[in-house]
């Protein structure tokens, strides 16, 4: 059973139950679940809950309500009530719509015709939408159909902003119409193709609506459908006049999830298909009463997995179930005029080749689809066929994603193995999509580099916590930085729609901030806005420009959402300029530098003692001081439990503090519960936070659990696509997992991806060894470290066996090489040293140690009982 | 339209000349809250006590004269101060908790005027399970914040979140059992 479709009927039992008496309840309980104990102990454990304490959260927070806090602020402000806007030529009634960028009121003209007036709504004037409302008035003034709204009349208000004049329809939604005049099957088809019939219209004059939904097709009491709402539609094979067309369509992404076709989620360009599609999830809803996928959340990865991987039940089972479930006794949104027997076949089958999720296995028109409901009426079979045989012996093959039937099987492996490639690009694009790249130091001041990274990262930081937006992160734009290369190429590597770049210019009078919005489809600038300012408003700065950009991409979100994206943590500039130059230094990931970071964290805790993130930041730049080796680990390990804990204690619900303790209990307390509780705390309260689920995909490959360690690296790269960190680490959890030939590819990308990881020479030098490619090591060995006379003497007589007993004698007194020597006598075979190595280090608390379990070098050693005794000690299990 | 996506749209403040967003008045709500508890905690140092209810509605008056604001919808306007009581009481609460921690300041919070005495002790708690009760039944989340936190009744939250009465109440019995069981596990079978 879906897991949807579970969580409803544990919540319909519940409230039946709730209605029995004790004596009838459990009875009631053990029918209705027949036999399904873990659905009655979920129903019972609600029951319980309920019963224990029926007053729990009646009584409210506030003795003062909301509403009389609003009630004293509306007669605060003398009653005026709502304002309506002026129109001139009409009087304006009430508002009856409303959308994400426009308002529609009712009006009458003066000679007292009643119309709807659409407006722009106020503060909403960005030129994205007045270009999409200009377009959506080009579109509405072509079409002339009884079956949808008409344009009568346009122009601009005394403040200049555009609106026009529509004839006034009134009536109901059409699944609600469907509903109330009960209609019987073949009446809501009828109606159905009148619909049909408006929307072929409009694709004959080219015109794709791309938002049918029953909110959008009034049907007044005439029984007559009205089409409205234009406002995302689409021209195709747009002229010269609509050039913007292509831009505001990929950076102005509006659509109704439930209505929208897989390829409208994934950005796809428009095309006859997805209104195909949408009517036939109106169609699905006219038949059945509901919508073919249900979300659970409106997460955008839930909403895309289900449209364009999940399954739909036939129609004729969902009304069959239904049906079932309550027999007929409650207000379900089912009609009891549909019967389960007239949709299974036909009409199943015309549905369900409308919601099909490749463009090309749909009905190629309306007209076709309308065509097919029209022989169903009149009794002749319909065209749709069920999914062929070939296709769903190949379905099975490939799960649940899909793709066009192909005539051979050669043909079909190839275009499926496309297919998957292709759809792991599409995923990435079911969210709007945004790059900031570094921002250009225009300036003279000490800093301005360094301000200008952080402007550039403290604007990724906010737009990255609106979850219908996916930033790449640090890693990823930074290995732009400096390089010459076109907005699409960099886009695409990117993998987003749209570009952010702009320059910043500071001295010690002004702040001048330039930046601009470029689409990566037309390579086209689509917005741009200079904000100007003090020195000191760095952080209101950012928070307009975070307003701002949302807005321009039309992104809609709630109050938390807000507060969350233009959050500080500080409300100190001075702190959280010191802030971003932690930040700076701690990212390069050079050993002097974590130094430079840790000095700059602690002055920003100066300017505020109260800066969780500081020390969240101070914490990190010690642990990887320690995990680096340049500190000692007795100093750093306890230098960022302590700023970790502080930052902890200042806010307990920062994911990054979470993060850094992970880090302690991980590489130095050895206590691997203790880590991974952090590390899932830190994901838990911040999903979003790259470097928690890099760093438990680390830790966990030392675990040996490979699966999930690998699950956290993709996490990291889906949202990081081009962090060379990320990839050099996973390539380690491949090493360990033995799985060579994948492990360099990840170090390749890294090495591509450059910056500090550069070749990558250690790591691959390992690989070479474990897959015995004895003369890419010895050639690596020769280009990086080079051989002396000695060293290579021994290679060239005894291998390398002889090279590393060369280097064992070398480090033999070194205090901090235990580990190093440990590796070195494993390789060469001297058990017991190596034994002895390891055991030293474990007392240096050399990190690495944690390696033990997976490292492949010790593979020599592991069946030795001394070695299982060693695992034991640090608590791994051999 | 259950199922229909609904741009929330919260405020819709019409501004004289100033076309301020929505976004902007919004953070601007919750600084000045912010703010304004911070204050009266200077102030008060004697009790150490929060009037959450006069926070808000100061906030709000303050808001309201600064910057002309012309609320158009009654109903956005609920959603967003039963919102804000939600943050200002969660966001006092988990000061409160970890100021005891570190033996600091304290908060006490059920002593303040208008506040729940002890019923529901932990709001922290209380807030993480509606988080959670969010990700599985995002309206169900929303009538609690709209009943609990906005005290409002059922019909002004089924207006607010336009749906019918019935479901409202339907939701709300729902949710609470599922908190309470979210928040005392003990009850739980097997």
């Amino acid at each position: 059973m879906g897991e949807p479709r579970r969580v409803e009927l544990v919540e319909q039992i519940f409230h039946e139950a709730l209605e029995c008496d004790d004596a009838r309840r459990s009875r009631f309980l053990a029918e209705v679940c027949a036999g399904d104990v873990a659905l009655l102990a979920e129903v019972a454990s609600l029951l319980a809950s309920y019963e224990r304490d029926q007053n729990f959260l009646q009584r409210p927070a506030f003795n003062m309500s909301a509403s009389d806090v609003a009630a004293s602020l509306l007669e605060e402000e003398g009653g005026r009530g709502p304002e309506v806007p002026r129109v001139r030529g009409f009087r304006l009634g009430k508002e009856v719509g409303s959308g994400g960028m426009g308002a529609v009121y009712e009006a009458f003209s003066t000679g007292g015709e009643r119309v709807a007036v659409k407006l722009v709504k106020g503060g909403m004037g960005t030129e994205f939408i007045l270009r999409r409302f200009e377009r959506e008035r080009r579109i509405l003034g072509a079409l002339d159909h009884p079956y949808i709204s008409r344009l009568l009349d346009g122009g601009a208000t005394d403040e200049g902003m555009p609106f026009f004049v529509m004839e006034y329809v009134e009536g109901l939604p059409i699944d609600q119409y469907s509903k109330e005049a009960t209609l019987f099957t073949a009446e809501r088809l009828r109606l159905f193709l009148k619909v049909c019939e408006a929307v072929s219209y409009a694709h004959r004059h080219r015109v794709i609506h791309r938002d049918l939904k029953p909110s959008n097709i009034l049907v007044t009491e005439a029984g007559v459908p009205k089409l409205l709402d234009f406002g995302v539609a689409k021209l195709l094979n747009l002229d010269s006049t609509d050039k913007t067309g292509d831009a505001t369509a990929t950076a102005y992404r509006v659509m109704t999830p439930e209505y929208a076709s897989p390829a409208q989620l994934r950005g796809l360009p428009p095309s006859e298909a997805d209104d195909v599609y949408s009517l036939g999830v109106l169609l699905y809803i006219l038949l059945t009463g509901q919508p073919p996928y249900r979300f659970r959340s409106r997460t955008p990865e839930e909403v895309h997995q289900s449209i364009v991987e999940g399954r739909v039940r036939r129609p004729s089972e969902v009304v069959n179930d239904l049906r079932a479930s309550v027999s007929g006794t409650t207000d379900r949104p089912v009609s009891p005029l549909v019967e389960a027997d007239e949709l299974r076949g036909n009409l199943d089958k015309v549905v369900m080749k409308a919601l099909r999720k490749e463009s090309e296995r749909r009905y190629v028109s309306v007209e076709e689809m309308a065509e097919d409901i029209r022989r169903y009426l009149s009794g002749q079979p319909v065209m749709a066929r069920a999914d062929s045989l070939v296709y769903r012996v190949a379905r099975l093959v490939r799960g649940n994603a899909t793709y066009t039937v192909p005539t051979a099987v050669v043909a079909l492996l190839c275009l499926l193995l496309g297919l998957v490639l292709g759809l792991s690009g599409a995923h990435e694009q079911s969210r709007t999509s945004l790059a900031i790249m570094p921002f250009t130091d225009m300036g003279q001041g000490t800093y301005s580099e360094q301000l200008a990274e952080g402007i550039t990262d403290g604007l990724t930081e906010h737009l990255s916590r609106l979850p219908q937006l996916s930033i790449p992160s640090h890693n990823s734009v930074y290995s732009y930085k400096g390089r010459a290369q076109s907005p699409q190429t960099i886009g695409h590597a990117l993998r987003v729609e749209t570009l952010m770049v702009g320059n910043v210019a500071v001295n010690n009078e002004s702040l001048r901030v330039n930046v601009e919005l470029l689409d990566v489809g037309s390579g086209r600038s689509v917005w741009t806005k200079t904000y100007e300012a003090n020195p000191s408003e760095v952080l209101a700065v950012q928070r307009r420009i975070t307003a701002d950009v949302r807005r321009e991409l039309g992104i809609a979100a709630s109050p938390e959402e807000i507060i969350h994206s233009t959050r500080q943590y500080t409300e100190n500039d001075e702190a959280y300029r010191l802030y971003r130059l932690g930040r700076y230094f701690f990212n390069k990931r050079l050993s002097e530098d974590f130094y430079k970071g840790i000095e700059y964290f602690r002055h920003a805790v100066e300017k505020d003692p109260s800066y969780a993130l500081a020390y969240a930041g101070m914490a990190d730049c010690y642990g990887l001081l320690g995990a680096y080796f340049v500190m000692e680990p007795h100093q750093a390990f306890p230098a960022a439990r302590k700023a970790a804990i502080k930052a902890l204690e200042l806010d307990e619900g920062l994911a990054e503090a979470h993060t850094s303790l992970a880090l302690v209990h991980w590489l130095y307390d050895w206590d691997w519960a203790a880590a991974d509780r952090e590390f899932r705390k830190a994901i838990e309260l911040d999903p979003r936070y790259v470097m928690a689920h890099h760093w438990r995909g680390l830790f966990l490959g030392e675990m040996g659990r490979f699966d999930e360690a690998e699950a956290e690296m993709q996490k990291a790269l889906e949202r990081d696509p081009i962090s060379a960190p990320v990839y050099a680490d996973y390539g380690r959890v491949l090493y360990w997992a033995r799985r060579y030939d994948e492990a360099l590819e990840k170090y390749d990308k890294a090495s591509e991806i450059g910056d500090n990881f550069g070749a990558m020479r250690y790591e691959r030098e390992l690989l070479y060894e474990q897959m015995g490619r004895l003369d890419l090591w010895g050639a690596s060995v020769e280009r990086y470290v080079g051989f002396d006379a000695r060293a290579r003497e021994a290679y060239r007589t005894h291998g390398p066996k002889g090279y590393w007993r060369v280097q064992y004698r070398r480090m033999a007194g070194d205090p901090k090489g235990g580990h190093d020597r440990a590796e070195m006598c494993a390789r060469i075979g001297y058990t017991d040293r190596a034994l002895a190595d390891l055991a030293e280090a474990i007392l240096q608390r050399d990190h690495r140690v944690t390696q033990l379990k997976v490292n492949p070098i010790f593979d020599p050693l592991r069946s030795d009982p001394r070695f299982a005794e060693l695992l034991r000690r640090m608590n791994l299990t051999p | 339209m259950p199922h229909e996506a609904k741009v929330i749209e919260w405020l819709e403040p019409v501004t004289g000349d100033v076309h301020q967003s929505r976004d902007e008045l919004i953070v601007h709500v919750y600084d000045e809250l912010r703010r304004l508890a911070t204050g009266y905690l200077r102030r008060e140092r004697a009790d150490h006590t929060l009037q959450p209810t006069a926070l808000v509605h100061e906030a709000y008056m303050r808001l309201a004269a600064q910057d002309g604001v012309v609320w158009r919808n009654r109903e956005h306007l609920l959603g967003v101060a039963a919102a804000m009581m939600r943050r200002v009481l969660v966001d006092h609460s988990r000061g409160y908790r970890s100021d005891k921690r570190s033996g600091g300041l304290k908060l006490p919070l059920a002593d303040a005027d208008g506040c729940a005495e002890g019923e529901v002790e932990d709001l922290v708690a209380l807030d993480e399970a509606l988080t959670r009760l969010a990700r599985r039944h995002p309206q169900k989340s929303r009538v609690v914040e709209l009943r609990f936190f906005g005290g409002l009744s059922i019909e002004e939250t089924a207006r607010v979140l336009e749906v019918s009465d019935s479901t409202v109440e339907r939701d709300w019995k729902f949710a609470r059992a599922w908190l309470a069981r979210e928040m005392n596990p003990g009850g739980r079978y097997g």
